[in-house]
């Protein structure tokens, strides 16, 4: 160890040295408790064609940022900022800031929240009472684990850039904003804030736009996407078509969906066409054409046969939701 | 050991300094990892090295010898006029 040479570098007792004490005066104030200081401005004749020279510099910086904003260097560490109280990465807490690795475990506890931040690429918050483990990154792919609570994710990225595995599903990002929860049984829900998100386990998919959500339970995976405000009737009866005993067969729970649907239900009703018995797609196509009737070329058989994909497409087109998400031209989102 | 991150505090209002300011913390930026973190706790965080230890887990001795080190590398650097 090298000896003590300078207590007052030490623990700021001794002689002060003049230069250490400019030092804390000058890099004080960029602690996270100071008020703060500005980028320094550069003195020197200011051009009236100052704003074209402006101007070219945002174009050049944004097509530079553009595309460094993607780049990343394979199994590079996260950034973690303490939102409240202590997190803690692989059971040591942070202070203010951290990093975690592949592999590495983000847990809060009641009282604290965490942000991880995907270099520019978008935020995911992380709410109280979460476990959220780093499975892999590398450029245009992340994944992350959420073993319990709830987490946020906001993104501007291309489409698949981040997915998080629940115990029960996966949400893959399509250029958009998203919670997800999962509770200590593997359930889960997803809701979609901005853009689209597909929700998967393995062939079972539900594509969920936003202001929708889709359940999904544990051995099963996702559920039907569906609107929350839509009425419990509808919602209790879609959710035991989606994960009670009698499945997609249960008669009665089909006509509660049908008869309890709104107009804006046809987003739950065009995602069942996938998941019902060729049998009961009768019934869901009168329902739905009711709602908002199919595109000209689209037949009743058709749809029940699921033999006229281009059909089917232009039916969903007819309920404005758009295509998935371009996250180019919405770029807000990830400051939103 | 946890690794804070200067770059996360983004002052925002201007003072007489600020140019000064930033050159030193660039100049701490560029110093190697250890030396970097440690003296970001002491003169950015304003932690002694007792505390730095505890926050960081480093023994005391490695604090002390990343303090010294770490202030004698700054010292060179901001006099080799560079600015």
């Amino acid at each position: 160890m090298e000896p003590d040479r300078n207590p007052y570098l030490w623990d700021r007792t001794g002689a002060p040295d003049p230069e250490l004490q400019r030092w804390e005066q000058l890099l004080g104030r960029f602690s996270r408790e100071a008020p703060g200081l500005a980028f320094p401005a550069r003195a020197g004749r200011t051009s009236k064609r100052w704003h074209y020279w402006l101007a070219a510099a945002a174009c050049l910086l944004m097509a530079v940022g553009v595309g460094l904003r993607f780049a990343w260097q394979p199994g590079r560490d996260w950034r973690v900022v303490a939102l409240s109280g202590a997190p803690r990465i692989d059971n040591l807490p942070i202070a203010a800031h951290g990093r975690i690795g592949v592999g590495g475990l983000l847990e809060t506890d009641g009282l604290s929240r965490a942000k991880l931040r995907l270099g520019l690429m978008g935020v995911i918050e992380i709410e109280p009472n979460t476990r959220v483990r780093l499975i892999a990154t590398r450029a245009g792919r992340h994944k992350i684990a959420l073993e319990s609570g709830t987490i946020a994710a906001r993104l501007w990225a291309p489409p698949a850039t981040l997915s998080v595995v629940t115990p029960s599903a996966t949400a893959i990002d399509l250029g958009c904003a998203f919670t997800v929860q999962a509770d200590a049984q593997g359930s889960g829900l997803l809701r979609v804030t901005s853009g689209w998100v597909q929700f998967q386990l393995d062939d079972r998919k539900a594509i969920v736009p936003a202001g929708a959500a889709a359940l999904t339970r544990p051995g099963v995976g996702p559920g039907t996407p569906f609107y929350e405000d839509a009425s419990s009737a509808f919602r209790s009866a879609l959710e035991r078509l989606d994960f009670g005993e009698s499945g997609y067969g249960d008669a009665g729970a089909l006509g509660l969906v049908l008869s309890e649907s709104r107009p804006k239900d046809i987003l739950s009703l065009l995602s069942l066409f996938r998941r019902l018995p060729p049998s009961a797609r009768g019934m869901l196509f009168d329902r739905a054409s009711q709602l908002i009737p199919p595109p000209a070329g689209l037949t009743r058989e058709e749809a029940i046969a699921g033999t006229n994909v281009p059909g089917m497409d232009a039916w969903w087109k007819k309920l404005g939701l758009g295509d998935a998400k371009n996250w180019l031209v919405d770029w807000r989102d990830v400051f939103r | 050991m946890e690794q804070l991150d200067p770059d996360t505090s983004v002052p925002t209002a201007a003072s007489p300094n600020d140019e000064e300011a930033w050159f030193v913390l660039a100049e701490v930026r560029r110093l190697p990892e250890a030396y970097r973190e440690t003296l970001v706790l002491r003169f950015v965080e304003g932690l002694t090295g007792p505390e730095i230890a505890e926050l960081t887990g480093l023994t005391p001795g490695s604090v002390r010898v990343n303090l010294h080190r770490g202030v004698e590398l700054l010292r060179a650097r901001l006099k080799g006029g560079t600015r």
